[in-house]
């Protein structure tokens, strides 16, 4: 392995990070969907970072599983926006306060 | 061999770091959106010079191919545009 795992781990985090600000500072909807995105991108990289690490399948098998469930999530939570946008003429998510106690 | 690889790495991880700081701090949503798929695949590159060529390009189907085109359509159906009024009116 000519590049050192350490290199992986620290570009996953940096990806983690930047992704995790992304969904702490925006409040449009969509923002957070491609936050989300970046996040978990980041646990694949480490996934299959250290499958080669490693030389195990098991972490490229797993970020398979993780694909499918991103693909999922996103497919649900842009059925959730459309609705958001039809109801409140918005996407911004301290807009929507009808579920407020 | 090895400081090609590495040279290479540094490029792309700069890369998928500068697009993923464009998404989170562009203000344009569209432009959020296009550089997502630059992130995405950057990423796949990654899984390239990880050995992982299914996973790259199960990255580029599902991720390019899928989640990108349902963002960018629900980035064109929420998007405030001035030719919306200029039809009521």
């Amino acid at each position: 392995m000519a590049v050192a795992v350490e290199y992986y781990l620290l570009l996953s985090a940096a990806v983690f990070c930047i992704g995790l600000f992304g969904i702490l500072t925006r409040r449009n909807a969509l923002m957070f969907l491609m936050s989300v995105e970046l996040m978990l991108n980041a646990a694949n990289i480490n996934f299959i970072a250290f499958s080669h690490y490693h030389g195990n399948l098991t972490g490229q098998v797993f970020s398979l599983f993780t694909m499918a469930l991103a693909a999922a999530e996103v497919a649900v939570g842009i059925g959730i926006i459309l609705v958001l946008y039809r109801n409140f003429r918005d996407v911004d998510v301290t807009k929507a306060t009808t579920m407020r106690w | 061999m090895a400081p090609y690889e590495t040279i290479a790495f540094a490029l792309f991880a700069a890369i998928t770091v500068a697009s993923s700081l464009g998404v989170v701090l562009m203000r344009d949503v569209w432009h959020s959106a296009l550089l997502l798929g630059v992130a995405l695949l950057s990423v796949a590159v990654h899984y390239v010079m990880l050995q992982a060529e299914f996973l790259a390009a199960m990255q580029v189907l599902v991720y390019v191919g899928g989640v990108l085109i349902l963002v960018t359509f629900a980035v064109m159906f929420t998007r405030e545009t001035d030719a919306q009024e200029v039809v009521e009116t």
